[in-house]
């Protein structure tokens, strides 16, 4: 066909794919180191923590906690099938699934109508480009990427090899498939949501409520199955058990790799992946340029009374996004608190566990094995504190700042409003996670000590200190160092991986335990294991204050910046 | 009374003199217009002034305050209108309005009456105040800044590039406002590079080049300034273009006057257009 007649919906979406790649390298690059982090810390955690196989069997039943099940997904293994690479991944498979699919939701979106949005797209669809290219270079992308994800893991995995034999190439081929598979089906469900929603912003909150929904479904068909004899024989089952098949993410971790590396459920994600592009190609026609097919909703003619202030258009902007972090932090405490329930019996149950957990100073076994976890829930309850300090920089390289500060409002008043808020949240985050920890602990225990509500508060609230010297941290790079404001979020990130596991390969390694204390979680006691110290509360505070005062003074000196 | 005044201000950006020893004045109840260049330092200059930038050396003072030190109690008898007006995506135009009232007139008296000139203004504007920010087109983004900047009752407003994106008939209702304000006695300073805009509206006027005040007085000095015996008095396009023009001739030899002359020069009859 002659260049000048060829008037197919796709044309030219070979080379958009080209340039959308391109743009895409940095955002999936992280993705996929992070996964790739991640499918590999489970094997090997493991085999640092159970060095024979007989104490890797007895975690099983720490897998089969029905508060475990519904976090991680169903346990495949039992008594014969159990290897280091089979419980690695079987841990591990379901919680990176997820992680592909949000990865998939946002990619989609950002390649969409956040272009679209951004105006991008009006030029390219000036050109001769067909209606649909887009959205087709788009999904041959999330293949492209998909499929790298996939064959980054299945040869980090079948690496793994050298550490033990049980990582056999047949699991991590089988592994990769199923990140290649769910990958494109939310790839495919984000390009129908791309269509439907109104904005992009929509469209990700919609993308990721799929996500959540299809999550929790799956919660239901697997708790049918998670008693499983030795022979391998389902001893429970019910007829809720299609639920873990009507959800992709309760789809992709059937093909159970490293155990027995079955296709069927990749074929028939495969097809459901098919079958939703065709259904957002049917509906990317019906649609304008940067118009979902519902409808945008109005807003309000008049302010709401609190927005007066500085202190007010902060909750304006954060308010939905503090409460979907309170409501995480519920379903932390919760899910904490229903581990609690089980895990004392478990533990005694055990030899090598009760060898393990000691009860310490009279307190119960559990409390010992929770406090282990708390460094966990200072991490959460730090993001949102981050995030708020971090909101006063993309108001300030938006020019929103710039505008405010022609009005009588001082730039003092305006920092210290993001601080104080953080601080604030900071509180709030920690006492919404004790109290739902210890309602949960109301109700799934009866031990002794185990109902002290003060108790639970006292083990979170002391990462506080360790909160605000991030805080503080986070302060200082807005205030004096606005243009390197990502490195909060990678302080964070390697400060909790020193940390965490830090604690369980390092502790006792004299040359290198020092990794712990790089991040300022480390610093902090795990009560009521090991007692408190008032030195390290009064240095981190101080510290965090020192920052602060920092990023505030700096703030102060000099000019605005716009991004 | 003096209202703004600048002396051998300079504004650096590193090496780069944004602002290089402006010299600029202008008296209460002035509509002073101040044109230039993209690049000339209008919006550096308008920044400085608000504060959001530190002068480098000289002063800048408004209503005889330090411009940065100051900076909160000039804010509140000045209303300002952003060149790029971004809003927030999630809030309505009509919440961003009362937003910027509030921060200005507290919520007595002065915020009723600034209300009550909200609704005069949306109405001839004609804008929507239920939409989204996001969903804006620019020149709607310019009336949320325009309402939010003239509902409230200011000594001096401060417009960086206020019509760009203002169709002719929306151009008519602000120039209607700002008579209306001049006529109240208050100070305007009108960043443009729209000249026929400025010469309508404006008494005074300033052209700004390579962060110099280049030229400076009022609409009818500029014109006799640049007279040529024999000829009609030049438009204030005529006034600009000479005062660039004589850029491009001028004998400093630097790189950009070479690249103005280079530009100048594809206009020339070549020599040897016909020799191979």
């Amino acid at each position: 066909m002659a260049q000048g007649t060829n008037n197919s919906i796709f044309r030219n979406a070979g080379r958009l794919t080209g340039s959308a790649l391109k743009r895409e390298l940095s955002k999936s690059g992280i993705w996929l180191v992070c996964l790739t982090i991640l499918t590999l810390v489970g094997p090997i955690e493991l085999k640092g923590l159970y060095n024979t196989l007989d104490s890797l069997r007895s975690f099983i039943t720490v897998m089969q906690i029905p508060a475990m099940v519904a976090m991680l997904g169903p346990v495949f293994l039992n008594e014969k099938t159990v290897s280091y690479a089979a419980m690695g991944t079987n841990e591990m498979l379901l919680l990176s699934l997820l992680l592909v699919a949000i990865m998939n939701i946002f990619y989609v979106v950002r390649q969409t109508r956040k272009e679209e949005e951004q105006g991008n797209l009006e030029i390219v669809r000036s050109l001769p480009v067909g209606r649909l290219a887009n959205l087709g270079s788009t999904l041959i992308g999330a293949v492209v990427i998909n499929a790298l994800i996939s064959i980054v893991t299945t040869v980090a995995l079948a690496l793994l090899h050298t550490m033990d034999a049980s990582f056999t190439f047949a699991g991590a081929v089988n592994y990769g498939m199923a990140f290649f598979v769910t990958g494109l089906v939310f790839a495919a469900i984000a390009a129908i949501v791309a269509q439907i929603a109104s904005t992009s912003r929509g469209a990700n909150t919609i993308g990721l409520i799929v996500v959540a929904v299809f999550y929790v479904i799956r919660i239901f068909g697997d708790f049918a199955v998670t008693v499983v004899s030795p022979s391998g024989a389902t001893i429970a089952s019910s007829s809720l058990k299609f639920m873990s098949y009507i959800s992709p993410l309760g789809l992709g971790v059937q093909g159970q790799p490293f155990i027995k590396n079955m296709i069927w459920p990749y074929v028939v994600l495969l097809l459901a992946a098919i079958v939703f592009a065709v259904i957002a190609f049917a509906l990317a026609q019906r649609r304008d340029l940067d118009a979902g097919l519902i409808p945008e909703r109005q807003g309000s003619e008049h302010a709401p009374a609190y927005l007066r202030s500085n202190f007010g258009l902060i909750w304006r902007l954060m308010k939905n996004q503090l409460i979907g972090w309170a409501i995480v932090m519920v379903a932390v405490g919760a899910t904490y608190g229903s581990i609690l329930g089980v895990i004392g019996n478990f533990i005694k149950s055990s030899t090598f566990f009760s060898g393990l957990f000691k009860p310490v100073d009279g307190y119960p076994v559990e409390m010992v094995f929770i406090a282990l976890l708390m460094v966990v829930f200072a991490l959460v309850a730090c993001v949102p504190s981050m995030l708020i300090v971090l909101k006063m920089h993309s108001e300030e390289f938006n020019a929103h700042l710039d505008w405010i500060l022609t009005t009588p409002v001082k730039r003092l008043r305006v920092i210290a409003d993001y601080l104080i808020y953080a601080l604030i949240t900071s509180v709030v985050m920690v006492a919404i996670a004790s109290v739902a920890l210890w309602l949960t602990a109301l109700v799934v225990t009866n031990g002794p000590g185990m109902h002290n509500l003060w108790l639970y508060i006292k083990m979170i609230a002391i990462y506080l200190p360790a909160i605000w010297a991030m805080i503080g941290f986070t302060a200082m790079l807005v205030g004096g160092a606005p243009r390197n404001t990502l490195s909060a979020w990678s302080y964070l990130g390697v400060g909790f991986y020193a940390t965490y596991l830090g604690r369980v390969f390092l502790s006792n390694n004299k040359h290198w335990k020092w990794v712990i204390k790089i991040s300022p979680f480390g610093w902090i006691p795990e009560y009521p294991i090991n007692p408190l110290h008032v030195w390290p509360f009064v240095i981190l505070t101080a510290i965090g204050i020192v920052l602060m005062v920092y990023g505030v003074y700096a703030f102060l000196q000099r000019d605005l910046e716009i991004g | 009374m003096t209202v703004i005044e600048t002396h051998d201000l300079v504004k650096a950006f590193g090496k780069l003199k944004a602002l290089d020893g402006l010299d600029l004045n202008v008296e209460a109840g002035q509509v002073f217009g101040f044109i230039g260049p993209n690049g000339a330092g209008k919006t550096t200059t308008i920044r400085t002034l608000l504060g959001v930038y530190k002068a480098t050396s000289g002063t800048a003072t408004v209503f005889g305050q330090d411009a940065w030190k100051d900076a909160v109690s000039i804010h509140e008898q000045v209303a300002y209108v952003p060149g790029d007006v971004n809003l927030w995506p999630t809030m309505s135009g009509g919440e961003v309005i009362d937003f910027f009232l509030r921060l200005r007139d507290g919520s007595g008296a002065a915020y009723a009456a600034a209300q009550a000139r909200r609704e005069e203004l949306l109405k001839n504007f004609e804008l929507d105040p239920t939409k989204k920010c996001r969903s804006y087109s620019k020149g709607n983004r310019q009336k949320v800044a325009l309402v939010a900047a003239l509902a409230s009752d200011t000594d001096l407003y401060i417009f960086d590039e206020p019509t760009s994106g203002l169709d002719p008939l929306m151009e008519k209702v602000f120039q209607n406002y700002v008579a209306e304000i001049k006529a109240a006695g208050k100070t305007i300073f009108l960043s443009s590079h729209i000249l026929s805009e400025v010469e309508r509206l404006c008494d005074t006027v300033g052209i700004i080049r390579k962060g110099k005040l280049v030229e400076h007085g009022t609409l009818e000095e500029l014109r006799q300034r640049w007279e040529v015996k024999g000829e009609a008095l030049p438009s204030l396009e005529e006034v600009f273009m000479k005062q660039y023009g004589d850029e491009i001739h001028s004998d400093e030899g630097d790189e950009e006057n070479e690249l103005h002359k280079s530009i100048f020069a594809q206009y020339m009859p070549k020599k040897k257009a016909g020799d191979r």
